[in-house]
């Protein structure tokens, strides 16, 4: 058993903050979390006096480990054909990538990797589709190239928008216009809903693995992820989610504060960042570093995120801080890298906050976690401190 | 005349000073001090305490050349018909009233170097401005500021641009160009100087020998787009056989030859590393680049590059190099007076200094914390924001 002593313990659950606390590990899991600082004899104590302690933090919305445009054969997007959802992200996914190792040391545990498809920008296109493929939950502590996969039909990755829409106007494909994206996606919903219907004596001949996958989406087995910018695309997808019925979550949204209180009636879910791009064509000219906190204000459940590498994972902490400096309440923002993701990657019961069962994946910080220039102690995952000087003598 | 007095100034140049004056009158810096007597006739600022700062300067970006919130079709950027384009200037692709100059104003950036794009061995010549003022004009602080070059133009970029320009697609090829260049401004140089005509072949090759011509005069820098040792090294063998000054703008790698950059007097443009760039495309990437390169005596300015990342969030880059290292003053000093060498306009900006143009910011908190606000920017000493 280990016990840390003496640190300022942001549940981000719902014991709140609590201030000198001992968290108890046992294993992999965390045992409880006590207000007081006599724990048995035979722990092995870690002094975090001075120390703030969050649970490990999780980005929702990642591309890492997952080659694109610069750093060797792009490997994120299947511009072959825009509907593939029997793609999956981790079939892409490479435990080596050295990036990952900074991201770990960074606090981030916990990524929900999904296909790419970075923000086209200036003479960049990258490859993209419309229905992407599936997004799974990993870990971020990789050794000998073992990844733990905390879920892996986590979400089906959706693109609209300007994009898309360049992306295969160039190409001379279709869809080449707003209207044929919403079509296309309506058409093959429509298509795995008549699929199911046929479905009463199955042949091989009739099995489709893109109907399969889309139909669990529609059976609501996870959510659709829903990389979308403007109102009007964002109205599209509502429209698609009251015409079919599927759990729907939507990612960078970055026009979503122009219509906070609609999304918040909805309770659709945002997964909003990055805050830091530029206004990289008419689709982003309206971004708007007020985004999360007015989304918050009107009660949407708003998670932050990095979409690394248009901006790197491992600063996901102080994208939090530049959100709290421009209005999203510090607590609020503290869950929507933690708590909030874990939710939304249905990984809750695992990851996400400080508490009683949970994974003992948590970051010790010398300073404002949100801050930049504070330092790192110690990265715990599972028990075992990974990254930090808390980390040396581990083997 | 204005004053901003009970400011934390933090100088650049010569220290901090808690509970310290600005005395500003016709745009310049007047006085700087604990105990400056403040004129009757002063309309007064107070600090309340805050940070007052020399407004930051980003050495390389692309503000008003690369349009935002339009789609990339408008942008202006890269003329990428010929890999040598030298008889450009930044100057004529700019819109001063771009959304770009405000999100400087946001970040407390006062003073911006605009360069044409990589996609060219030699692309143009790029020109130092401030992010506001009355006119055009009044704006510009010197242009041209540099010569922009670009090593990878061919090796990287060639899949991209391959249609429009096959050649060069090495590193070999862009060597050669820039060479062949050299040597052709020299012998113009030389024509000229005897009262002869060089022999051109079309006028904007003459135009381009000219601005050439600066160069090897050290009148301007060539100001090069560059990221590995082998690629520095091979611009060294050409300021050996040349004589120019350059900068390394990029300089992933630079810190593995530090010591060579600081016997040599070659600056670094560092970054930007808060964008999709920052992954290590290199395998001798380091966050703690800044911090070697400083200590082995290099002058080191940062850039965003913007739009690659928003030059509003210049300083953020400075604390990713103080998180991992790097002293803070050397970081203060990498967004003011190091950026205003590398720009040759250190008489001007880069410091709360008497006879310096009052360029400054006043932040809620230490400008290397994510959470400190901007809250008043003054060019020429006049308020901005």
């Amino acid at each position: 058993m280990i016990a840390i002593i003496g640190g300022r313990v942001h549940t981000c659950g719902s014991r709140g903050t609590i201030d000198r606390a001992t968290i108890l590990i046992d294993g992999t899991k965390i045992v409880d979390v006590l207000e007081r600082a006599d724990v048995p004899s035979d722990c092995q104590i870690v002094n975090a006096e001075g120390l703030e302690i969050v649970p490990g933090f999780v980005d929702a919305h990642s591309h890492l480990g997952i080659p694109t445009e610069g750093l060797g054969v792009p490997d994120a997007n299947e511009g072959s054909d825009p509907i593939t959802p029997h793609l999956r992200a981790i079939d892409a996914f490479d435990p080596f990538e050295p990036y990952i190792e900074r991201v770990l040391q960074s606090g981030v545990t916990t990524v929900g990797l999904l296909p790419g498809s970075s923000v086209s920008f200036g003479s960049l296109i990258e490859e993209i589709g419309v229905i992407t493929g599936m997004g799974s939950v990993i870990k971020t502590f990789v050794r000998e190239g073992r990844v733990t996969v905390l879920r892996e039909k986590a979400g089906m990755k959706f693109a609209v928008g300007a994009h898309p829409k360049r992306f295969f106007a160039e190409k001379k494909a279709p869809p080449a216009t707003r209207m044929n994206i919403i079509g296309l996606i309506r058409e093959n919903l429509e298509a795995a809903r008549l699929y199911s219907l046929k479905k009463t004596s199955p042949t091989s001949e009739d099995f489709n693995l893109k109907k399969e996958l889309l139909l669990e989406l529609l059976h609501r087995e996870f959510p659709a992820r829903v990389h979308v910018h403007t109102v009007r695309d964002i109205i599209s997808i509502i429209g698609l989610q009251t015409e079919f019925g599927f759990d729907l979550v939507l990612d960078h949204v970055t026009e979503g504060y122009m219509i906070a209180d609609e999304l918040a009636r909805r309770n659709v879910p945002c997964v909003v960042g990055p805050l830091t791009v530029t206004r990289r064509g008419s689709d982003l000219k309206n971004i708007s570093l007020k985004n999360p906190a007015v989304l918050a204000k009107a009660g949407v459940k708003v998670a932050l995120t990095t979409d690394h590498p248009t901006f790197p994972a491992g600063y996901l902490p102080f994208h939090a801080g530049i959100a709290v400096r421009e209005g999203l309440d510090y607590e609020m923002a503290l869950k929507a890298i933690t708590i909030v993701p874990a939710e939304i990657l249905g990984v809750a019961d695992r990851v996400g906050s400080i508490g009683k069962g949970k994974d003992a994946d948590m970051v010790l910080f010398h300073g404002d976690p949100l801050e930049i220039i504070s330092e790192i102690r110690g990265v715990m995952v599972d028990g075992q401190f990974v990254a930090g000087s808390l980390s040396q003598g581990n083997s | 005349m204005i004053v901003i007095k009970n400011a934390k100034i933090l100088t650049v140049t010569n220290g901090e000073i808690d509970n310290g004056t600005v005395l500003v009158e016709n745009g310049k810096i007047v006085a700087v001090g604990q105990n400056v007597p403040i004129p009757e006739s002063a309309e007064v600022v107070d600090a309340a305490g805050k940070y007052l700062v020399p407004g930051f300067i980003d050495c390389h970006c692309h503000v008003g050349i690369v349009p935002e919130e339009v789609d990339w079709e408008y942008s202006d950027v890269n003329e990428t018909t010929d890999p040598v384009t030298g008889h450009l200037r930044a100057i004529d692709g700019i819109d001063f009233s771009d959304r770009g100059f405000a999100d400087a104003i946001d970040g407390g950036v006062t003073a911006l170097l605009i360069h044409p794009g990589s996609a060219n061995v030699i692309g143009g010549t790029d020109i130092a401005v401030k992010s506001w003022g009355p006119s055009v004009e009044d704006r510009i602080l010197r242009n041209p500021a540099g010569m922009k070059m670009a090593w990878t133009a061919g090796g990287r970029r060639a899949s991209r641009q391959g249609k429009n320009q096959p050649y060069p697609t090495t590193r070999m090829g862009v060597a050669a160009i820039l060479r062949q260049y050299l040597f052709e401004a020299r012998e113009y140089l030389k024509k000229k100087e005897a009262g002869q005509e060089f022999p051109a072949k079309s006028v904007s090759q003459l135009m381009t020998l000219e601005a050439l011509a600066m160069v090897l005069k050290r009148e301007i820098p060539a100001r090069i787009h560059s990221m590995t040792p082998r690629d520095f090294q091979a611009i060294i063998r050409l300021q050996d056989e040349f004589g120019f000054d350059f900068t390394i703008e990029h300089g992933d790698e630079a810190h593995l030859i530090a010591p060579e950059l600081a016997k040599r007097g070659i600056g670094v443009v560092y970054g930007p590393f808060l964008g999709d760039r920052w992954v290590p495309m290199f395998p001798n990437s380091n966050p703690q680049a800044a911090k070697i390169l400083a200590e082995s005596g290099v002058l080191v300015a940062f850039q965003t590059d913007h739009p690659v990342i928003s030059i509003r969030d210049l300083r953020l880059q400075a604390a990713i190099c103080v998180k991992h290292g790097l002293n803070p003053d050397d970081a203060l000093k990498m967004l003011t007076i190091n950026a205003a060498k590398i720009m040759g306009l250190d008489k001007r900006i880069g410091s709360i200094e008497v006879g310096k143009d009052a360029d400054f910011t006043i932040f809620s908190d230490h400008p290397l914390l994510v959470k400190a606000r901007v809250e008043q920017v003054y060019i020429n000493g006049i308020k901005v924001k």
